[in-house]
C-alpha cells in the first residue's frame, strides 16, 4: 500500500515491465476500498490547509490521483499560496487552475517558421525540449541503434532555464533527503567529471562555502554533516571556523562567523554543457530540430500516435517530455494531466572578469538554509568557469512563463548580495539576465514513465539542481524510454560505434603560445581577434557556425565562443561578428538576428534604391 | 519676425533674440560682438557643411565618406542628400578628390574624405 | 628572434598615431600595433567635420584628420603591425616583453624599451546604466550605430530614441535623420546636455529633434525587436518619477551615456588609476606610476577634441622616446592637488625638477560663468587666469611653466573659484 502512495505510482495504469507491474496491480485490487477512504482524507487535508491560509474561494476536486484547484483569485500570490497549500497532502500531483483577475494565462511563444520539414517522418524517440535535460537524454539515447529527434521551439538550445542559471553543479546538500532532487543531484554531480572530459567542456570544482552570519549558526554544523551523509554528498565536507573562512576567502566581509565547506560543488557554463551534449548526440546520429514546436498530439489506445508541429506532423515510438516550463502543457496535450507548473523568476548579474581575483569558492548566502518561504535555493556569489563572478539568483513567483525581463526592484535585492564580499561593487556589473524556473507545487522533479500514456516519459518540473542532476536524469530517462520501446516491440541494441567524445571549438586564448601559433599557421583565422574583451578569434566564430549543432544567431555565437560576452557588451565586436556570420552563412547581413524570430539587428542598407549604374 | 536662437560662436551659448526684418535685424541677448554676426547669418541664411557617405562597388569598404566643397544653405541639405545618394564610387580615391561636380547646379562639388583602393586590372 | 624597439605604441587611433610620429622624430625605433586592419581608430567612422581646428587650423572630417596622421606615420621608419592583438605584457630588463598575436605571425614576442598606451575608450552600455525591461534587439551604443551606418552602410532602425546627450549621440541623431530615419527625441537624465552646444544646435535644432532634460528611459519593451521604451522625468536625485511615465513607440534605442577609458591591460601591472578619469595617474611626461609606461589620448582621460588627443599623443611619444636614453635626475614626485570647482585635472602628478611648458587639462565640476583658475605653491601664485563660461562637458587647457615650480617647495594646488564679487 505505502509503496505506491510514496512513489506516486497510479495503481492499475502503471506500465512497467516485469515484477513491478504485477505488484502494482495486486495492490490496486486488494486495497481499492481503502484507497477511496485515503483519497477522501487527503481532500479534507487540502481543504483544511486552504482554510488555514484564508483561501476559501478555492474549489477542490479530485481527478484520478491528483487534486485540481479552481476559482478566481485577486492576486497571483493567492494562487501561489493555494498551490503550495495543496501540495504534499498525499496526492500524486496538484493541478492549479485558479484564475487570477487581470492576469491572462501566458501562451507559449511559437516559432514563426511554418514548413513541412518533418511531415511524414517517424522516429523511435522524440525528445521535446532542447534544454540540458533533453540534450542529456538525447546523448544517452544516441548510444542505442534507434532514430532520435530532438525538437526545440527556440532558435537555439538552452534558450530558457538551461541557459539562464548560474552554472553551479550543486553538491547535493540543499535538497531534502529522500527526494528525487537529492538523489539525482549527488549522482549527477559525480558524473560531471567524466562528462566534461568526454565532451570537452570546462568543469571546475572550486567547492562551495555556506557562510554563517551569526556565531549561533555554528551549532548547525553537525546537522549539516548528517544531511550530507544522508544525501551521500561527495568529498570531505566540513565545518569551517571564522578564521578558516577568511583564510580561504580573504575578501569576505568581517561579519562572517564561520561556515560549512562542500568541496564537490562545481561550476560549468550551462549552455555550453547543453550544446556539447546535443553536439555529441548529433555526432552519434540524433537529429536536432530547432524552431520546432509541438502544437498538439493524437492519442490512440493510451499511446501517442502522431505529433503535430509547425513543421509538419511526425510519428514516434516514445516521446520524452523535457519541455521545461511547458512540461505540464505538453503532458496535457498527451492527455496525462496530473501536475501543473508555475514560473519562478530569478535574476543573476555578471561582474567584470577583473574581479575574479577576489574570490576562490562559491559563496552561499546564509538564507539558503532550508527557508520554507524560499522554495528554490537562494543566491550567492559564483565564480564562473570563464572567471567572471556571478551574483544571484533572486526568486520571485511570476505569471509569465517566458518573461525574461528584469526590473529595478529585484535588481536592487540582487545588489544586496554583493555585501558578502567587500571588494565587489555595483560598478563591476557588466550584464544581468533573468530565467524562469519550472516549479511544480510539490517542488520535486517528476522523472517517470507516464501512468496513463504508455509511450510518454516525463522529465518535468526540473528546476535547481536540475543542471547538476542532468547527466543522471539523462541516463534514467533514456533507460525508461528504451524500456518503453522494448515493450512496444522495438529491438533496441547498443551501437558499436558510439563515440562519447566531442571535439570542442578550441579556445585560442587558453592555448600555450606554441599550440596557438601552430593552429594559426594551419589557419590564420585563429590569429585574427574579433572580440577584444574575451579575445575570441574569427576562427572560433566560424567554427561555431559549422559545428554539428551550429549557431545561427548572434546570441548563439556569444554562448558558444563568448564573442560579445565581455565588458563592452559587443560594442566593438557586434558589427564584426555579423559580418563574419553573413559571409560564412552566405546570407544578407540584414537577415542576421540576435536570437531568432524577428530580432533582426540591421533593417536595410543605407541608400537602398541606388543602382550601380550611376557609378563614377 | 521674432526668433530665439542659441549662439554657438563660443562655448558660452548665449540665447539670442532676433527681431525685425531682413535689412534691419535687431539682435539682443548676445554678450559679445560675435553674437551679432552669428545671429545675422543664422537668420538670413544659415549655412551648414554636409558630410555623409556614398556607395562604392568595393567588396570590403562598401561606403566612402564624403563632404561638400563648401557650406550650403541648411534648407537645401535634403536635396543635396538626394543627389549624393545616387552616387556610387568604383575607383581608387584619396581624401580631397572630387567625386562629383556642380551638384544641383550650385557650383558645389562632392569631395571624398576617405581613402578607397582598388587593385588594378 | 625577438624584435626590439625603443618604443612600442599600442593603438593606432589619433593618440597612437601622434605618439608614433613624435617618438620616431626623437630618433627612437618605433613599433605601432593596432587590432584593426587600418589606422585611424574611431576617427574612421566620425565622418562629420570639426576636427583639427587647433592642430591643423582647418575644419576637417574624422577620416581626413586620420589620413593626415597616417601619412605622417608612413613617411617615417615606423613598423606598423595591423590586425595585431596584445595579449600580455611583462616587465623585463628595464623594458617590457610584449606578447602579440596576429594572423600572419601567430604568437610572437616584441621587446619594448618603453610603452605608449593609446587604446582609446569604450562606450558605456545599457547594462552599465542598469536599464531594465525586456531584452530585444535594436539597442545600440551611438558608436555602434555610427559604425553600422557610416562604415558598413546599414540602418539600425527607422524610428529612433536617443538616450543621453553625449556628442556622438547628437551627431547620430543628425546622421540617422539624413539617412531617412525618424528620431523621436533625445532624452538626458542630467539637467544640462552633456554634448557641445554646437552639436545641440546643428544636430538637433536644425532638424527639429526635441531634447528633453531630466528625463530617462526606465523600461524596454519588445521580445524580439524593440517596440518601445518608457520614459520618465527624474527628480533632483535622478530617481524616476513613476507618475510621469510615458511610453514611446520606437524600433531603435541609441545610447550616448558616457565613455570609459580602456586600460584593462594595465591591471596586472598594478598601475595606479585615477578613480575620476578612469585612466592612469600620470606626471607631466604622461608617464604612469609604472616607469616606462606612458598613457595618452582617451585612454588617459576622455577628451572632447581630437586635437587635444593628438597633443597628448605627441607628448607621450616624445617622452617615451627619451625614456632610458637621457637619465633625468628625479628629485621628487609630488601630487598636484586640486581644489574648488575642479572635477579632475591631468597630469595628477609632477616629477621635479622640471622645465618647459606642459598643458594642464581639466574639467570643472559644475558650470561656471566667470571663474578664475589658480595654481599655487603655498602662498606663491604660479599661474592665475580668468576663464569664462566653463562647463563640465567642455575640457579646458592651460599651459603651465614648470620651471616656476620649486622642487623643494610645498605641494602645488590647482583650483577653480568664482571671480570675486561675481556670481555666475
Amino acid at each position: 500500500m505505502f509503496f505506491y502512495i510514496d512513489r506516486w505510482y497510479k495503481p492499475g495504469y502503471y506500465n512497467l515491465s516485469g515484477n513491478t507491474t504485477s505488484l502494482v496491480v495486486n495492490v490496486y485490487q486488494e486495497d481499492f476500498i481503502s484507497m477511496k477512504g485515503q483519497m477522501k482524507r487527503q481532500l479534507r487535508a487540502v481543504r483544511r490547509s486552504l482554510r488555514n491560509k484564508k483561501l476559501k474561494f478555492v474549489q477542490v476536486v479530485q481527478k484520478g490521483n491528483s487534486v485540481h484547484l479552481s476559482g478566481t483569485a485577486d492576486r497571483w500570490e493567492q494562487k501561489v499560496n493555494a498551490g503550495f497549500a495543496a501540495a504534499h497532502k498525499g496526492f500524486k500531483g496538484v493541478v492549479n487552475d485558479i484564475d487570477v483577475r487581470g492576469v491572462v494565462d501566458t501562451e507559449m511563444r511559437l516559432p514563426a517558421v511554418q514548413d513541412s520539414l518533418l511531415e511524414g517522418r517517424s522516429f523511435d524517440a522524440v525528445i521535446v525540449g532542447g534544454g540540458v535535460i533533453g540534450c542529456a537524454v538525447a546523448r544517452e539515447l544516441s548510444r542505442q541503434n534507434i532514430t532520435i529527434a530532438l525538437l526545440e521551439k527556440e532558435s537555439d538550445l538552452a534558450m530558457q532555464a538551461s541557459g539562464r542559471n548560474d552554472g553551479m553543479i550543486h553538491p547535493g546538500f540543499a535538497a531534502s533527503p529522500g527526494t528525487l532532487k537529492a538523489s539525482y543531484n549527488v549522482r549527477g554531480n559525480r558524473m560531471y567529471t567524466k562528462l566534461a572530459e568526454e565532451l570537452g567542456f570546462e568543469l571546475k570544482r572550486p567547492g562551495s562555502i555556506i557562510l554563517f552570519k551569526s556565531p549561533l549558526m555554528n551549532l548547525l554544523k553537525p546537522i549539516f554533516r548528517r544531511r550530507c551523509r544522508k544525501n551521500g554528498v561527495d568529498g570531505n565536507y566540513r565545518g569551517l571556523s571564522a578564521e578558516e573562512v577568511r583564510k580561504m576567502e580573504p575578501y569576505v566581509t568581517e561579519s562572517q562567523k564561520g561556515g560549512f565547506f562542500l568541496p564537490s560543488a562545481g561550476i560549468v557554463s550551462p549552455f555550453r554543457v547543453t550544446i556539447a551534449l546535443a553536439e555529441n548526440a548529433a555526432q552519434n546520429g540524433a537529429e536536432i530540430f530547432l524552431n520546432t514546436a509541438v502544437t498538439s498530439m493524437d492519442v490512440k489506445n493510451g499511446r501517442i500516435s502522431r505529433i503535430q508541429t509547425n513543421r509538419g506532423s511526425l510519428q514516434c515510438g516514445v516521446l520524452i517530455n523535457a519541455a521545461g516550463i511547458w512540461g505540464d502543457k505538453l503532458s496535457e496535450m498527451a492527455g496525462d494531466r496530473f501536475f501543473s507548473l508555475h514560473g519562478r523568476k530569478g535574476t543573476d548579474a555578471i561582474l567584470d572578469i577583473e574581479c575574479s581575483f577576489y574570490q576562490n569558492h562559491i559563496l552561499g548566502m546564509p538564507s539558503i538554509l532550508g527557508s520554507k518561504k524560499n522554495h528554490s535555493k537562494g543566491g550567492g556569489l559564483v565564480p564562473c568557469v570563464e572567471g567572471n563572478i556571478l551574483i544571484g539568483p533572486t526568486s520571485e513567483e511570476v505569471p509569465g512563463r517566458e518573461d525574461y525581463s528584469t526590473d529595478s526592484e529585484n535588481f536592487r535585492k540582487l545588489l544586496g548580495q554583493l555585501s558578502i564580499n567587500q571588494e565587489l561593487k555595483p560598478v563591476h556589473i557588466i550584464n544581468y539576465y533573468s530565467g524562469v524556473r519550472a516549479a511544480s507545487w510539490e517542488e520535486d522533479f517528476i522523472i517517470e514513465p507516464s501512468g496513463k500514456i504508455s509511450n510518454l516519459i516525463l522529465a518535468a518540473a526540473i528546476q535547481s539542481p536540475g543542471l547538476a542532476s542532468a547527466p543522471a536524469i539523462g541516463e534514467d530517462v533514456a533507460r525508461m524510454a528504451v524500456e518503453s520501446l522494448r515493450v512496444a516491440g522495438v529491438k533496441v541494441i547498443k551501437k558499436k560505434n558510439f563515440n562519447p567524445r566531442r571535439k570542442a571549438i578550441p579556445a585560442v586564448k587558453d592555448l600555450s603560445p606554441e599550440e596557438r601559433s601552430a593552429l594559426i599557421r594551419k589557419d590564420p583565422a585563429y590569429g585574427e581577434i574579433l572580440c577584444r574583451c574575451e579575445e575570441v578569434s574569427r576562427g572560433e566564430i566560424r567554427d561555431a557556425l559549422v559545428s554539428s549543432v551550429p549557431a545561427s544567431t548572434v546570441d548563439g555565437i556569444k554562448r558558444r565562443v563568448r564573442a560579445g560576452a565581455g565588458r563592452c557588451h559587443g560594442g566593438f565586436c557586434l558589427s564584426r561578428v555579423i559580418m563574419v556570420m553573413a559571409e560564412e552563412l552566405g546570407i544578407p547581413i540584414t537577415n542576421i538576428t540576435r536570437k531568432g524570430g524577428s530580432s533582426r539587428i540591421l533593417l536595410h542598407e543605407t541608400k537602398e534604391n541606388v543602382s550601380d549604374e550611376t557609378g563614377i | 519676425m521674432h526668433k530665439n536662437i542659441t549662439c554657438i560662436a563660443c562655448p558660452r551659448g548665449c540665447l539670442l533674440t532676433v527681431s525685425g526684418e531682413a535689412e534691419d535685424l535687431i539682435i539682443s541677448g548676445n554678450e559679445c560682438r560675435k553674437g551679432i554676426e552669428y545671429g545675422r547669418q543664422e537668420i538670413l541664411e544659415p549655412l551648414r557643411m554636409l558630410t555623409t557617405t556614398v556607395r562604392t562597388t568595393h567588396p570590403v569598404y562598401t561606403r566612402l565618406p564624403v563632404r561638400l566643397s563648401r557650406e550650403v544653405p541648411l534648407e537645401q541639405i535634403p536635396e543635396f542628400m538626394k543627389v549624393i545618394n545616387q552616387v556610387c564610387v568604383s575607383r581608387t580615391c584619396i581624401p580631397g578628390d572630387v567625386m562629383a561636380v556642380n551638384l544641383l547646379e550650385s557650383e558645389v562639388d562632392l569631395i571624398a574624405t576617405g581613402e578607397l583602393y582598388y587593385e588594378k586590372g | 628572434m625577438k624584435q626590439e624597439y625603443d618604443v612600442v605604441v599600442i593603438g593606432a587611433g589619433p593618440a597612437g598615431l601622434a605618439a608614433a610620429v613624435a617618438a620616431s622624430d626623437k630618433g627612437a625605433t618605433v613599433c605601432l600595433a593596432e587590432r584593426e586592419e587600418r589606422m585611424g581608430g574611431i576617427l574612421k567612422q566620425c565622418i562629420h567635420d570639426g576636427f583639427g581646428l587647433i592642430r591643423f587650423k582647418e575644419k576637417l572630417t574624422g577620416p581626413e584628420y586620420a589620413w593626415r596622421y597616417e601619412n605622417m606615420v608612413k613617411e617615417r621608419p615606423v613598423d606598423f603591425l595591423s590586425r595585431t592583438f596584445l595579449t600580455t605584457m611583462k616587465p623585463e630588463n628595464g623594458g617590457f616583453d610584449l606578447s602579440f598575436v596576429n594572423p600572419e605571425k601567430g604568437v610572437f614576442s616584441v621587446y619594448a624599451g618603453s610603452l605608449v598606451m593609446a587604446m582609446g575608450c569604450r562606450e558605456r552600455t545599457d547594462r552599465q546604466i542598469f536599464l531594465h525591461g525586456e531584452r530585444p534587439s535594436g539597442i545600440f551604443t551611438a558608436g555602434q550605430a555610427q559604425d553600422f551606418i557610416n562604415l558598413k552602410g546599414y540602418m539600425p532602425g527607422h524610428k529612433c530614441v536617443i538616450l543621453g546627450s553625449g556628442d556622438i549621440g547628437l551627431i547620430m541623431a543628425r546622421r540617422l535623420t539624413l539617412e531617412g530615419a525618424e528620431v523621436q527625441g533625445v532624452y538626458e537624465i542630467g539637467s544640462e546636455p552633456s554634448g557641445l552646444t554646437r552639436n545641440i544646435v546643428q544636430c538637433l535644432e536644425d532638424y527639429n529633434i526635441p531634447l528633453q532634460l531630466e528625463t530617462t528611459v526606465t523600461e524596454i519593451h519588445g521580445y524580439d525587436r524593440l517596440e518601445g521604451v518608457t520614459i520618465c522625468r527624474v527628480d533632483k536625485n535622478k530617481i524616476p518619477r513613476r507618475e510621469t511615465a510615458v511610453r514611446i513607440d520606437c524600433d531603435c534605442l541609441i545610447l550616448s551615456v558616457g565613455l570609459i577609458p580602456e586600460n584593462d591591460i594595465l591591471k596586472p601591472l598594478s598601475v595606479k588609476m585615477d578613480p575620476v578619469t578612469k585612466g592612469p595617474v600620470v606626471d607631466q611626461n604622461l608617464e604612469t606610476s609604472f616607469p616606462g609606461i606612458f598613457s595618452c589620448g582617451n585612454a588617459l582621460h576622455v577628451n572632447d577634441l581630437v586635437d587635444y588627443v593628438s597633443e597628448s599623443g605627441h607628448l607621450a611619444g616624445e617622452r617615451a622616446a627619451l625614456y632610458g636614453k637621457k637619465k633625468i635626475q628625479v628629485k621628487r614626485r609630488i601630487t598636484l592637488n586640486t581644489a574648488g570647482n575642479i572635477q579632475y585635472a591631468v597630469p595628477q602628478n609632477l616629477t621635479l625638477p622640471a622645465k618647459g611648458t606642459v598643458p594642464l587639462f581639466f574639467r570643472p565640476l559644475r558650470s561656471m560663468g566667470k571663474g578664475v583658475a589658480i595654481l599655487k605653491q603655498g602662498e606663491r601664485i604660479i599661474l592665475k587666469k580668468n576663464l569664462n563660461w566653463l562647463k563640465p562637458s567642455e575640457m579646458n587647457r592651460l599651459p603651465i611653466d614648470l620651471s616656476l615650480i620649486d622642487p623643494d617647495g610645498m605641494t602645488p594646488v590647482f583650483s577653480l573659484e568664482n571671480r570675486e564679487g561675481v556670481h555666475a
